[in-house]
Parts: C-alpha cells; structure tokens; sequence
C-alpha cells in the first residue's frame, strides 16, 4: 500500500474527526445545560462551511486554470 | 500469520478505527447511559489511529518529497478515501437510523459541518494531485448549493416547522449522496 495514500488517509480521517469531535462537543455542551444549540453555534458553522466552499472553488479554479 | 497482518494489517486496523470513530460520532444521539461511552470510544479510536500512525512513520517513506512524487501517482485513492470518509454520514444519518431524533438546531449543525467536511476534504484531494480541478469545481458548486438549500430550511423551519424539517431531511440526503460520489471518485485524476 502506497504510504503517501496512507497519509492522505490519515489526514482526511483527522479533518473529519476534528469536525466529529467538534459536532459532539457543541451538542453536548447545549444538551448538559437544557438548551438548543444557539443561533449563533449554528451560524458560525455556516460560516466556516462557506468560507471553506469558496477557498474550494479558487483552488479548483486556479487547478484548474493550471491544466490540472 | 506474519504474512496475515503485512498484507491486511492496515485495511483491518483502518476498518476497527472508522467503525469507533462512527459509534464515537453516533453517541451524539445516542440516549443515556449510551452516549457516556464516547469518551472511552474516542479514546480507544485515538490508540489505534496512533497504532495506524506509528506502522506507518517506522514501515513508511519518510522522505517527503518521494512521498510527494508518490502522491501523485495514479494508485486510485477511492478505497482509502472510503475508510476515512466512511463515518461522514453518521454525522448527519443518525437522526434518520431511528436512533433518537436530534433538534433541529442540531440537524442544521450537522448538515453545516458536513457540508464544510466535504470542502475541506476535496481541497485535500485537490491538493494532493488525486482530482481534476474540474472535479474539484463541481463538487463546489453541489456543496455550496447544498448549503443555500440548508439556509432555505432554517428560514423555513422559522414559519413552519414541519416543511423546515422536510426539507432539512432532504438536504441531509442530499449530503450523503455527494458524500458518497465523494468516497467513490476511483478514476486516477492525472
């Protein structure tokens, strides 16, 4: 097995976990104190989830741009 | 046996980690006393991921720029890119296993991180030379229309609760479904 598709792997597997971890920790945070998670909670992820689509679409663009 | 584990060794350790890390990230919904073993399940994922990590730095390539050359090799990345991305959908399925129904607030949290895991994901693969960057352009554009449609179900939920949660419902299938096109781009990028 190639060791660099292993460490491409890993990597991804820690960006998911990150945001898994993230996920469990804002929800269990909002369910130990009897509440819903906050508006705000939730619009900090849709913003982060927008920035990261538009860094996205400049690298795809500039890959692409690039002949990749 | 020795054979055994060089040959399968990583796929079986891989496997047992995602398996824990999808109970880890299921036990958000999971009712108590289920849900308080998280901790012990996110530990023993993090030892094995260790485990993964150390065979691969003493067994690996550690010299970076070879591994930089191998990385763009036409190996398809699918199988590997499955493993890790395999627990994504939990992140967003679990309401619908009928494990227990999250808040909506927390369906939307969901769905907004995983719309943000899948940008994050294909910059990877981006990066990493294993996609076009048309590929790339395209996964964008169902991800970001995938976040507008979830803004849309939250305005929704705001005057009507049930057609917000449908709708919700719907993009969270949607999530899966690029998920999943995701997980299986098996076409060598170059």
């Amino acid at each position: 097995m190639n060791p660099a598709n292993i460490l491409l792997a890993l990597q991804i597997l820690e960006t998911v976990w990150a945001q898994a971890g993230n996920i469990i920790t804002q929800v269990k945070q909002a369910q130990a104190s009897g509440t819903d998670l906050s508006d705000a909670v939730v619009g900090q992820m849709a913003t982060q989830a927008g920035v990261d689509i538009d860094q996205l679409k400049s690298d795809a663009a500039a890959a692409t741009a690039a002949g990749n | 046996m020795n054979q055994f584990w060089k040959d399968h060794g990583t796929k079986i350790l891989g496997t047992v980690i995602t398996v824990l890390s999808g109970l880890a990230a299921g036990s958000v919904v999971l009712p108590p006393p289920l849900n308080t073993h998280a901790q012990a399940i996110a530990q023993w994922a993090a030892f094995l991921n260790f485990v993964l990590g150390a065979g691969v730095i003493i067994r690996g390539n550690t010299n970076t720029q070879a591994i930089a050359e191998q990385a763009k090799s036409k190996v398809p990345p699918a199988a590997l890119v499955m493993l890790a991305m395999a627990m994504l959908p939990l992140l967003v399925g679990c309401g619908t296993l009928g494990l227990t129904k999250p808040t909506f607030n927390e369906g939307v949290y969901a769905a907004y991180g995983t719309a943000d895991t899948i940008a994050t994901t294909t910059d990877t693969l981006l990066k990493a030379g294993k996609i076009k960057g048309s590929v790339a352009s395209n996964i964008a554009t169902q991800d970001q229309n995938l976040k507008t449609a979830i803004d849309l179900a939250k305005s929704t939920y705001a005057t009507n609760q049930a057609d917000g949660a449908n709708q919700l419902q719907t993009v969270t299938t949607s999530l899966n479904a690029l998920t999943t096109y995701l997980t299986t781009l098996g076409a060598p990028a170059k």
